[in-house]
């Protein structure tokens, strides 16, 4: 066994953990867009009812 | 483009903001994603040259497989490290968002209610709970950006490591076999190449924690490859065609 093996298999569980983060990352900020949407949306509700007033 | 005036107005100004802060997150993600991916394949180069030299066994062919792993650690090492700058333009993103966000809550929480209409007032409140949730998203986003980030560094670092070390390292075992092609006999040469590569192996083994330390180890594996090989010239009085590190 070589030291690549080694080293390869003390890289390896950094990046599997990283690629997870990065899902888990990607899936926070789907709902943070949505979010930021609908509360765009919503303020542009309360904006327009402010102006009609 | 004019300053918003009203708290309402601020609010929206601010949410769009923090939207398109979390849509540039969002690419970069991809981009991270993207990255990592070339990483992992590099990772899977490095492995497979890595296992390619320990059938071949000892020789030339071996160093020249061990090398091909040492450089794709490199690339592992490198992609890594692109990577993790594309990690923290995320945090930076994220951080603008957050800032973003708490600035619309101000707004909202500013906007008169007292003499509103039900319907606007009702308005504003599904608004300040938008904010509210999207708040509470965006804080959570955060410590994930962070720590996906020091993982992918923490990857860098190994691979660089291992990439550096060995990289040394062979080519001081690269430097003995060349020596060895220029003596005329051509057991003597094998034999010599094999006990560089085990002395490699020993300083791999040593020399794990410092590229500058396993550099001097190297040097010494060289020295002592070069003496043994003037000893047994020497000894045997073989034809040697030169002593340096020359074909």
């Amino acid at each position: 066994m070589s030291q690549d093996d080694d080293y390869s298999r003390e890289t390896r569980p950094h990046l599997v953990a990283a690629m997870r983060g990065l899902e888990d990352l990607g899936r926070v900020l789907d709902q943070a867009e949505d979010a930021g949407a609908a509360a765009e949306a919503a303020a542009m509700t309360a904006n327009t009812a402010a102006c009609d007033e | 483009m004019s300053e918003p005036s009203s708290p309402a107005d601020v609010a929206l100004d601010r949410l769009s903001e923090a939207h398109g802060q979390l849509r540039l997150a969002s690419r970069l993600v991809d981009d991270m994603h993207a990255g990592l991916a070339r990483a992992s394949s590099a990772l899977v180069e490095a492995e497979l040259e890595s296992r390619r030299a320990g059938l071949i066994g000892e020789g030339p062919l071996s160093g020249l497989a061990l090398t091909n792993a040492g450089q794709e650690m490199a690339r592992v090492a490198m992609r890594c490290e692109d990577a993790a700058v594309v990690g923290h333009q995320i945090q930076v993103r994220l951080r603008e968002a957050s800032t973003a966000v708490q600035e619309a809550q101000v707004g909202v929480g500013q906007i008169e209610r007292r003499e509103l209409a039900i319907d606007h007032a009702c308005d504003v409140a599904a608004l300040q709970a938008r904010v509210e949730a999207l708040a509470k998203v965006v804080e959570l986003a955060g410590p994930i950006a962070a720590a996906t980030t020091r993982h992918v560094e923490a990857a860098a670092e190994v691979a660089r490591r291992n990439s550096t070390l060995n990289l040394d390292q062979r080519a001081q075992v690269g430097e003995v076999l060349r020596m060895g092609n220029g003596v005329a006999v051509a057991s003597a040469d094998l034999g010599r190449a094999a006990e560089a590569d085990r002395h490699l192996d020993a300083v791999l083994t040593s020399a794990s924690t410092s590229a500058h330390r396993a550099t001097g180890d190297a040097d010494v594996v060289s020295r002592a490859a070069r003496r043994r090989m003037d000893q047994h010239r020497d000894a045997s009085g073989a034809p040697v065609a030169m002593t340096g590190p020359s074909r």
